[in-house]
């Protein structure tokens, strides 16, 4: 009897754990956002916050930014991870301070890289001061917007700062795992350096690397803090935005940051599955 | 082993000590308790000597934005200390980054149903959160008038009877006020004082891309495009008497400040393509030297910034001549706070006129008391007070607008779609 529910006992208290926090947060985020919420009055169940925030243009901008901030640093971080990690695996002289520098800010938090961000990048900040100094820039105001700026360079600096050692670490990993027997064969069957890591190293380590780099796309849609703290007061990331709405004082605008939050949520998990998909096709098709 | 069981029978006979002597303490209490009145079921019929005797013992848990050092240091030291020596209360301060964090606790509260032995006593409160906890009736009251040290204070005042044009009704003690000034870098700028020329200062070559404003609903922004919109669209009378039920014509009404606005936005900091999010963001901009402006509710602010290193030492305040917008700090009691009597207490010795010479002199706020109302003594320390070239006079805040009532998130929105998105 008992072995025929262990699994399920032992199971049980995670289980519990995420029922209760994230299904019945969920439950009551989706209720508010359906405007219920009978202390403020609002007793009638509608659609009404979905359909303000979707017609409205500043929603829309703030998705595009998300996006692209999402995109543009998952991407980015990626792509110099692998890069980093091929020259990492070769043996040379310090390679392992090199792998230990590379890797020296995967314990710091993001928070604390944003604050380093302003410190460099604002136009009063060290870099700017730099410049003045040695004549490049006259005024503040010349040097380039970096932070607090429409492209959200400063947003996408700070996510590829922090996500290319984690990438990274996932493809050292694999690198050391495969080891140097599948490109020496490559090599004595004719391939030259770009065939071999074309077609043999990187279908080997882009299952790996793929799947951490959709950790990475969920997190920098949904993240909070780092947008917060570096971005422009219009548009607004989507998080920034639903905390904004839920931390109005006016009670009405409760249900529409509910919604603004539904969506992130919907939107991540809809493309981490396009994500998915497409990353499947990719491995497969080589 | 042995060393494990000693430290066993140790830990037991302590655990016992400990939940003998729990029954004793109870029996106080209750012998208290049935010698008095509580506020939870009695109030307002109670004496404030029954309100001391049940604020015997309790401890307060007062949520407070935490944001300034010389605030926390009067809050949590000064008023605590005092309430321990004479009425035996003492404060458990809750740092809050903003007010709207302990409204959510208490509005959480409400929603789950805990009606009593909610974990928010006080508040420091003012404008739409009070608002907030007021429109569903989640505060306690009404007790401002029990109050001993409510007697130096003009309870006909606006300040008293109403808080950005709602009706306060005692459910919110006044314990302070608080007057925009701007701030600016004299060895940088050196701004006219009234607005029209302001403005075109601001777009001068010696002020062009020095200046901006923390983009509303903060606060402070908000205070400062408010005090815009009466001077360009007639005065504070016109706006009061209005209400939310107006949007159509507020858009139209208001047409004037959006063109100001718009008008000078090529000429602020980054070409008002972005805007600081607080003041916080301004003075460290102040402090980069990316701006020579910037501007604040606290009067005291202007020495503690320079004091901090955060202000070049030629920072100067100064007031517009049309005057600028005020508001009031005051104190809210939770309708589920099981510490009530302890609160009101609090409430109360921050009204005494030590205390609110010590807002004024070192804390850097302005008063709640009228001081001609204060004992001869307070008197001749409020007439003391003297603070250096840096700051406006203390008496001459005597033009102070009133806050926009609950046209407020309207003009606040408005912002957004007018100059922020435009």
């Amino acid at each position: 009897m008992y072995e025929r529910f262990r699994p399920y006992i032992l199971v049980s208290p995670a289980l519990l754990v995420i029922l209760v926090l994230f299904i019945g947060g969920l439950f009551f985020g989706l209720t508010r956002s359906f405007n219920y919420m009978p202390i403020i009055g609002l007793n009638d169940p509608n659609l009404d916050a979905y359909r303000s925030i979707f017609t409205s243009s500043g929603f829309l901008r703030s998705l595009g930014l998300t996006l692209w901030i999402a995109i543009a640093s998952t991407f980015i971080s990626m792509t110099i991870a692998i890069g980093v990690g091929l020259v990492l695996r070769e043996s040379f002289r310090g390679r392992r301070t090199s792998t230990f520098l590379f890797q020296l800010n995967l314990p710091i938090p993001h928070i604390v890289g944003a604050i380093g961000m302003l410190f460099l990048f604002t136009q009063g900040g060290f870099i700017s001061r730099i410049a003045h100094a040695i004549n490049l820039i006259e005024q503040p105001s010349e040097f380039p917007e970096l932070v607090f700026d429409p492209y959200a360079i400063g947003i996408i600096l700070e996510y590829v700062w922090k996500e290319i050692p984690f990438i990274g670490v996932v493809v050292i990993a694999i690198l050391v795992s495969i080891g140097d027997d599948y490109e020496e064969l490559a090599q004595t069957l004719g391939a030259n350096t770009w065939q071999r890591f074309r077609f043999v190293l990187l279908p080997l380590i882009l299952p790996g690397v793929l799947s951490v780099s959709v950790i990475v796309l969920a997190f920098t849609f949904g993240a909070f803090e780092i947008p917060f703290i570096l971005g422009q007061t219009f548009p607004q990331p989507l998080p920034v935005l639903a905390v904004r709405n839920y931390t109005n004082p006016d009670l009405n605008q409760r249900p529409e940051a509910m919604a603004t939050a539904i969506v992130i949520a919907a939107l991540s998990t809809v493309l981490i599955i396009i994500y998915m998909r497409l990353s499947r096709r990719i491995v497969r098709s080589d | 082993m042995n060393k494990s069981l000693l430290l066993i029978s140790l830990f037991t006979l302590l655990t016992l000590i400990v939940v003998a002597c729990q029954p004793q303490t109870v029996e106080v209490v209750v012998t208290n308790t049935l010698a008095s009145k509580k506020v939870a079921s009695d109030w307002p019929n109670m004496t404030w000597e029954e309100v001391l005797a049940e604020a015997n013992g309790q401890t307060v848990n007062w949520f407070h934005w935490g944001g300034s050092g010389t605030w926390n240091n009067f809050m949590d030291v000064v008023i605590h200390e005092q309430a321990l020596a004479c009425c035996n209360v003492s404060i458990n301060p809750v740092h809050v980054n903003d007010t709207v964090e302990a409204i959510n606790k208490v509005l959480g509260e409400a929603e789950a149903g805990r009606t009593e032995d909610g974990s928010v006593d006080l508040i420091w409160i003012n404008a739409e959160n009070f608002i907030t906890l007021r429109q569903p009736d989640l505060l306690f009251g009404s007790y401002t008038d029990a109050l001993p040290n409510v007697q130096y204070v003009d309870t006909e005042s606006s300040y008293y009877n109403f808080d950005t044009g709602w009706p306060i009704n005692g459910y919110e003690s006044l314990w302070g006020t608080s007057q925009m000034v701007i701030e600016y870098d004299s060895a940088k700028v050196n701004p006219p004082t009234n607005i029209d020329d302001f403005m075109e200062y601001i777009c001068s070559d010696e002020a062009r891309g020095k200046f901006t404003y923390p983009a509303p609903p903060d606060f402070t922004g908000t205070g400062f495009i408010t005090g815009l919109l009466y001077h360009y669209t007639g005065e504070s009378d016109f706006w009061l008497g209005r209400s939310s039920q107006i949007i159509g014509p507020f858009e139209d009404q208001s047409l004037a400040l959006w063109e100001v606005l718009n008008e000078i936005e090529p000429c602020l900091w980054r070409e008002g393509e972005t805007y600081p999010n607080d003041v916080v963001e301004l003075r460290e901009l102040v402090k980069n030297g990316e701006v020579a402006f910037a501007m604040t509710f606290g009067y005291g602010n202007v020495d503690v910034m320079i004091e901090d290193g955060v202000y070049p030492e030629t920072m100067r305040q100064m007031m517009f001549d049309e005057g600028t917008v005020a508001n009031a700090h005051y104190q809210a009691i939770p309708f589920n706070s099981p510490n009530k009597a302890g609160a009101m207490v609090i409430a109360n010795i921050l009204q005494s006129p030590d205390n609110q010479f010590a807002l004024v002199d070192t804390v850097g706020g302005l008063p709640a008391v009228v001081v001609s109302r204060l004992p001869k003594n307070a008197q001749v320390s409020f007439a003391s007070i003297e603070f250096g070239e840096t700051r406006v006079p203390f008496d001459e805040f005597t033009k102070a607008l009133p806050q926009l009532g609950d046209l407020q998130p309207i003009l606040e929105n408005a912002w957004r779609a007018n100059v922020l998105e435009n």
